[in-house]
């Protein structure tokens, strides 16, 4: 982690640069020409209504998802149709989706060893020291050997972190990763992912959970139809003395 | 109460009273709960299974019933050559075997590998067949004597249905040195027709025919000529009438004679003045003959007719001596045959011609001389005689006189014909016996003696049954049934200049009830060796590889087994074992092989280090093939690639390889170390002495192909001339590729990418046109692939490339070395395509050592591992000069070889091609069935991947392929192969109808199988690919170690279900021609011996196939419940 560090430490400018970009599903334009900076280490909470098009934001971010006008550069690489740059923003970038998608087919091992071993070549007893390194991080050591099927959900989704780090990315992305989970699970996530943007990670997390965006976040952003309608820290977000954008006042009156 | 239920709302209830845990009700648990939870459940459950299990009972005891008492097992046994591999050529068995035994060998190793836990399991149930095998038949020969056989001898004609047969006069046998032949006439045995019919012995065509005859034709009682004097006399008067009765049902076809005989009977004897008491007698049993006659349908009109004319003729004409002789052969051949009515018209004009014949050729007799006619006493004994004929058929009439003729029998020497025993056998004579003095063929020699007529039955002990049909065989063998003692001889025994009718003795056409004595020793012992014969080898090379796959799982680095001498020692002797008790099974050291001795020791000991060595360098190879992944892991791998290679492996080897000679082999050979030197290359290729070898070995390659070539073609200028063209065009074309390198950077990237474009288009188009010049090659030709070179190294020096990419070089030569091989007049397609094939083998394996050298892994691995330090650099060097020694010597090598005949290059092939067109049997099944599988499973795969491609032509075609096979029937898939294919290129008329086939099956199957594995895929969430992607897998790599497998392994059921299906359906090749194992069921049943013994032939191939299918199930299920179908086995 402490190599990690420095390598962001050097730089100061933004890891991620999203400039008027646009996607359309069809005829429907889910995103309206978004524009977004992400500063290395820095911990970006979106929230949201459903269907507003946050999780097709990050989704694009590492091409799950394609865009179609605009710019994306991450890790100061251009997306565009180059495979080539495509297979390098995704090694660079670490994915942890709503519904997990472990590998049901391997042991939780296999599952984070694969990529190391396929992508980064690594063999497989240094992939397989920084995986019990990693599931030690997420406090599953025990489960190296099982299935996913024999997991809890919260088990599931610290592997699937596990997973996302095991290639030793710079950017993480989270998916809504608790709202799949039990009231009791949600919180041994959470803790994880909190370890993980103390540590320097840098971090787009859609999420629902308000505690964490007012604990850990650096900034927050509220989107509506494809919009990004407000930005701002979480203090000034979560206080009402501030003055909010109607819908985002509209969505906070919701759920707090 | 509803203030109660309020107060007990405000209150907290704890409940602090444990009672503890108490144990169930006897009733509920145990073998009692077992048989009142699932058999007895309730009235109507215990009905259900009291009828259903009274109903298995009586299917199983028909069955066993069946088995033991009427069905005649040498269908299957006689015939298990056939069964297994038709009539395969006898010198190439040792490659089903080779096969059989390399599939005993994986199948040990994936046991070890796979199959940790149940192989205690498999070992016991292994290690009891095998000893029920060895042992059995051992104990059952001591235990149970052989029954006698039985066989006829005499110079009397005996009825079998429309022929009639006399008993063989000399009989060849087999006898061991020190066995005891005793012979007897077997008067016991035909006193009464219960015991002869139920002769379950090994009895000759006519003993048999006896015996149906008694026992087909006769309702147990039979009328003999003691019975009828008694009659007479008197003596059987009670029930006589009615037993009579009885017997005259039993002649369904002669009723009607029976009616017209007893008419003329009458007539006769009514002119015959009577002077005794015997006619009086007569005359009344005809009366009562003839009641008995009434209520009988008079079918045979024409019978009627013959006899009426015959009673015409003996009215009106003289009755003479000859007459009642004419009659009574006339009558007995009558009733003795069963014949359509037709014949039997034919028959009845026949008989009056005769009789008209033989009543006009004595003109002189008066026809009206009554005084002529006297109660004579032969006309009498006629009378009696025909009597008795008319009530017993005539081959159970010359039954019941045997036994009393005295027999005269010798035995001989088959080969001298020398004399060694003889006597005359009578019933004053007990038993006469004869000690067999060497192993080997003997003759029988029986006889009635001089000047006598008659036949008896004999019976004999230690003369057994023979076959010459043996599992393996490569010189004429000839072996006993029953304890498989086995005589090697180049022919039959001959007898007078013709061959001892041996197979007479195994003609074994049972008719009665046998009893399980018999049955055990007749069947199980010849049945269990030829079984052991297959599966002794089988098992013991499983049992060799498990302990190999053992080895190799548990040994990595500093656990390895070889780093302790005591754990070498014993994999030593663990490993060894079995193969040396193998070798020493099939002889192949010791047996036929003019090996003995000290250099049998030597060869062995030799064998046994052998052993060990290879287990060695496959450890090495293991470890240092992928390092840092576990010998489990890599031995998996090694089983995958194994198995994978396994179909095609069993079909080169089984079908032979044409053109594989010695100088091809030794072609081979020096490609292999070419492929080492590659490898060493491939590790240094960064420095510049990897890279002058790469591009010097590659040319020297060619040259060393050439030589190799020139060797049978002879030199000439024109050739070495085109050699050295080559060399120096090569030289010029590295030359102008490094002057492009250093000019490289000043380019601009718009000059680099048109530059590589034009440079392709140029390259194919000469590419192309070089090709269709390959026929008329000359220098013009050799001019274009010199100036290809050029645009080679123009192609590579505009694409951009930062170095000299290996890719590029590689593709490059490739290309180059076809297009130069086109323009070389003496090299024929196949060979460049073989050719062509090498240098890919040896690009990949350049790659991979490039690769190893590249990945950093690699890197620290040299630096811990003596072998790459050693190697890296030493190593290449000795490749090299390995290599270009072969290069020299290899042609003089061979040349001398020849010249010695060693090595036979042109006239003898190492693996010369069988003749496909007698493939047949259980080889050709599982050869349909593997390759099927084998071919049908990638293919399958691809167009199940191309289905679900983005690309809309190889979606549409996958799809358009895919529907239109499974829209059509495999009868007609076959039908197209096999002559439809013909039609539309004659050229393929040569390939043999089992590949095409093959191919059939297998293009059929892969839609199919298509489908189940998109089935498969499309149950994969989307996720998957998500998740594999956002971790930086590739498209290909996704589909390889995330899909699939996960495809793969929902549908295991479908695809092992296509795979048995496949299996089954590969008796439809029947229909073009070939004798799969049904189609040989089919010829069995034909064969004169077993003529529709449809019941055992079908039985025992259904058995073969049920093995195999349940084995395919079996392992599909044991593939599911691994790895994490064994949680989805549990959460189920």
């Amino acid at each position: 982690m402490q190599e990690l560090n420095q390598q962001v430490m050097a730089s100061d400018e933004p890891i991620i640069i999203c400039r008027e970009m646009n996607k359309w599903f069809g005829d429907f334009h889910v995103l309206r020409n978004i524009t977004l900076e992400v500063m290395p280490q820095e911990v970006l909470v979106i929230i949201g209504p459903s269907g507003s098009g946050k999780s097709t934001l990050i989704r694009c971010i590492n091409r799950l998802e394609e865009h179609q006008d605009g710019r994306i550069v991450v890790n100061g690489i251009e997306l565009s149709h180059d495979v080539q740059n495509i297979a390098e923003i995704r090694r660079e970038t670490g994915m942890v989706f709503q519904q997990f998608n472990l590998f049901p087919h391997l042991t939780v091992m296999d599952n984070i060893t694969l990529a190391p071993m396929k992508v980064r070549h690594w063999a497989r007893d240094k992939a397989e020291q920084r995986a019990m390194e990693l599931l030690e991080r997420v406090e599953i050591p025990e489960q190296a050997c099982k299935y996913p099927g024999q997991l809890s959900g919260g088990q599931q989704q610290r592997v699937a972190i596990a997973r996302a780090l095991a290639m030793e990315p710079r950017i993480m992305l989270f998916d809504e990763p608790t709202s799949a989970l039990d009231p009791e699970m949600i919180k041994e996530v959470l803790d994880v992912m909190k370890e993980l943007a103390l540590s320097g990670m840098t971090m787009l997390v859609v999420t629902h959970e308000m505690g964490f965006a007012r604990e850990v976040a650096d900034r927050v952003i509220f989107m509506d139809m494809g919009r990004i309608v407000e930005e701002g820290p979480p203090e000034n977000f979560f206080s009402p003395d501030i003055v909010h954008h109607p819908r985002t006042q509209e969505f906070l009156d919701q759920i707090l | 109460m509803s203030e109660q239920r309020n107060a007990d709302a405000n209150r907290t209830i704890i409940n602090r009273h444990d009672e503890g845990t108490l144990p169930p009700p006897k009733l509920e648990v145990g073998l009692v709960g077992w048989l009142r939870q699932n058999l007895f459940g309730s009235p109507a459950d215990a009905v259900v299974t009291i009828l259903s299990s009274l109903l298995i009972l009586v299917l199983v005891y028909g069955f066993f019933d069946w088995s033991v008492r009427t069905a005649n097992w040498f269908t299957v046994i006689n015939n298990q050559r056939l069964f297994m591999m038709e009539s395969f050529e006898p010198e190439f068995e040792w490659r089903l075997a080779l096969t059989v035994l390399l599939s005993a060998l994986l199948t040990g190793i994936s046991l070890a590998a796979w199959a940790r836990r149940s192989w205690l399991v498999l070992a016991g149930l292994s290690v009891t067949l095998l000893a029920a095998l060895a042992l059995l038949p051992p104990i059952i020969d001591a235990l149970i004597p052989q029954p006698l056989s039985y066989f006829t001898a005499g110079n009397v004609e005996i009825v079998d249905r429309a022929s009639t047969l006399t008993p063989q006069h000399d009989l060849a046998f087999i006898a061991q040195a020190g066995e005891t032949v005793s012979l007897r006439l077997a008067l016991d045995e035909v006193a009464d027709i219960e015991t002869l019919s139920n002769l379950a012995g090994f009895s000759d065509r006519v003993a048999n025919a006896l015996a149906n005859a008694a026992h087909n034709r006769l309702d147990r009682q039979v009328i003999t000529g003691e019975t009828f004097d008694r009659m007479l006399s008197g003596e059987l008067t009670e029930g006589l009438e009615e037993r009579t009765r009885l017997n005259i049902r039993t002649f369904t076809r002669t009723n009607d004679m029976l009616t017209s005989t007893a008419q003329y009977v009458e007539t006769i004897t009514g002119r015959l003045t009577a002077t005794d008491g015997t006619v009086a007698e007569l005359r009344l049993w005809l009366g009562r003959l003839e009641r008995a006659a009434l209520g009988l349908d008079p079918r045979e009109d024409a019978i009627l007719a013959a006899v009426e004319a015959v009673e015409d003729g003996a009215t009106t004409l003289s009755m003479t001596d000859r007459v009642p002789a004419v009659l009574h052969d006339a009558i007995a051949e009558l009733t003795a045959r069963t014949l359509a009515s037709e014949q039997l018209e034919d028959l009845g004009e026949m008989l009056i011609l005769q009789l008209s014949e033989d009543l006009i050729g004595q003109p002189d007799q008066s026809n009206d001389d009554e005084e002529l006619i006297t109660p004579l006493p032969r006309e009498a004994a006629f009378l009696r005689d025909m009597w008795v004929r008319l009530l017993t058929p005539q081959s159970v009439l010359d039954l019941y006189q045997l036994g009393q003729t005295p027999m005269a029998v010798a035995i001989r020497d088959a080969q001298t014909y020398a004399l060694l025993a003889e006597t005359v056998l009578s019933e004053a004579s007990d038993s006469v016996s004869f000690d067999v003095p060497a192993d080997g063929w003997y003759i029988l020699s029986k006889d009635a003696l001089a000047g006598e007529t008659g036949t008896a039955i004999l019976a004999a002990d230690g003369i057994h049954p023979i076959v010459e049909r043996t599992l393996s065989a490569t010189e004429s063998r000839f072996v006993r049934l029953t304890d498989n003692e086995l005589v090697i001889s180049d022919s039959r025994p001959q007898i007078d200049g013709k061959s001892a009718p041996f197979v007479v003795l195994i003609d074994n056409q049972f008719r009665g009830l046998r009893d399980l004595k018999t049955y055990l020793v007749h069947f199980i012992p010849p049945f269990f060796e030829q079984a052991e014969r297959l599966l002794l080898p089988f098992f013991m090379t499983l049992a060799w590889g498990f302990a190999l796959g053992r080895a190799l799982a548990h040994m990595s680095g500093e656990n390895s087994i070889f780093n302790s001498t005591s754990s070498r020692l014993s994999v030593l002797a663990w490993s060894t074992t079995p193969l040396l008790v193998l070798l020493a099974y099939f002889g192949l050291l010791d047996g036929a092989a003019p090996i003995q001795g000290a250099p049998a020791v030597v060869l062995k000991i030799a064998a046994a280090a052998g052993v060990v060595l290879l287990v060695r360098y496959i450890e090495d190879w293991l470890s240092r093939a992928n390092p840092g992944e576990d010998a489990e892991g890599s031995l998996s791998r090694f089983l995958m690639y194994g198995w994978g290679a396994f179909p095609f492996l069993m079909y080169l080897v089984v079908s032979g390889v044409s053109g594989l000679s010695g100088g091809a082999l030794g072609s081979i050979v020096g490609g292999l170390i070419w492929l080492l030197l590659m490898y060493f290359i491939g590790l240094n290729y960064r420095n510049a002495l990897g890279y002058a070898l790469l591009i010097g070995g590659f040319f020297a390659q060619i040259l060393q192909s050439f030589v190799v070539n020139l060797v049978w073609e002879g030199w000439n200028s024109e050739a070495v001339g085109a050699i050295l063209l080559w060399l120096v065009i090569a030289a010029i074309g590295v030359i102008a590729g490094q002057r492009g390198a250093a000019l490289r950077g000043s380019l601009t990237a718009g000059m680099k990418r048109y530059g590589y474009l034009i440079s392709c288009i140029v390259f194919l188009f000469i590419f192309v046109d070089t090709n269709t010049l390959a026929d008329g090659a000359d220098g013009s030709a050799t001019l274009l692939a010199g100036l290809a070179v050029v645009f080679w190294l123009a192609w590579m020096f505009f694409s951009g490339a930062t170095r000299w990419s290996s890719n590029r070089i590689i593709i490059g030569l490739l290309l180059l070395t076809f297009l130069w091989m086109q323009s070389w007049t003496m090299v024929d397609r196949w060979s460049t395509i073989y050719f062509v094939l090498w240098l890919t083998a040896g690009a990949l394996t350049f790659k991979r050592g490039e690769r190893a050298q590249s990945e950093p892994y690699k890197a620290e691995d040299m630096q811990r591992s003596p072998i790459y330090r050693r190697y890296s650099i030493q190593g290449m060097l000795a490749a090299a000069g390995v290599w270009l020694a072969a290069l020299l010597l290899l042609p003089s090598l061979i040349a001398g070889l020849n010249a010695q005949g060693i090595l036979q290059t042109s006239p003898q092939e190492l693996l010369p091609l069988s003749d496909k067109r007698i493939w047949g049997g259980l080889m050709l099944t599982m050869q349909l069935t593997i390759l099927g599988v084998g071919a049908s499973f990638p293919i399958g795969l691809a167009l199940a991947l191309g289905r679900r491609s983005n690309l809309p032509v190889v979606k549409y075609a996958c799809i358009l392929y895919i529907e239109v096979v499974r829209g059509v029937p495999l009868i007609t898939v076959l039908f197209l192969a096999v002559l439809m294919v013909p039609l539309v290129d004659p050229t393929l008329a040569s390939i043999e109808n089992a590949v095409r086939a093959w191919v059939g099956i297998t293009l059929f199957s892969a839609a199919y199988l298509a489908e189940n594995v998109r089935g498969g895929l499309q149950s994969i969430d989307r996720g998957q690919t998500e998740a594999a992607q956002a971790v930086g897998l590739s498209t290909w790599q996704t589909t390889l170690h995330i899909l699939l497998p996960q495809a793969l392994r929902a549908v295991i059921p479908a695809l092992v279900g296509q795979f048995i299906s496949l299996f089954k359906d590969t008796s439809l090749v029947f229909i073009v021609g070939l004798a799969e194992i049904v189609g040989i069921a089919n010829r069995v049943v034909a064969q004169a011996e077993f003529l529709g013994r449809r019941q055992e032939t079908f039985l025992y191939v259904a058995i073969l196939f049920f093995v195999f299918s349940y084995i395919m199930s079996y392992i599909s299920r044991k593939i599911e419940a691994t790895g994490s179908g064994a949680i989805r086995a549990q959460q189920l």
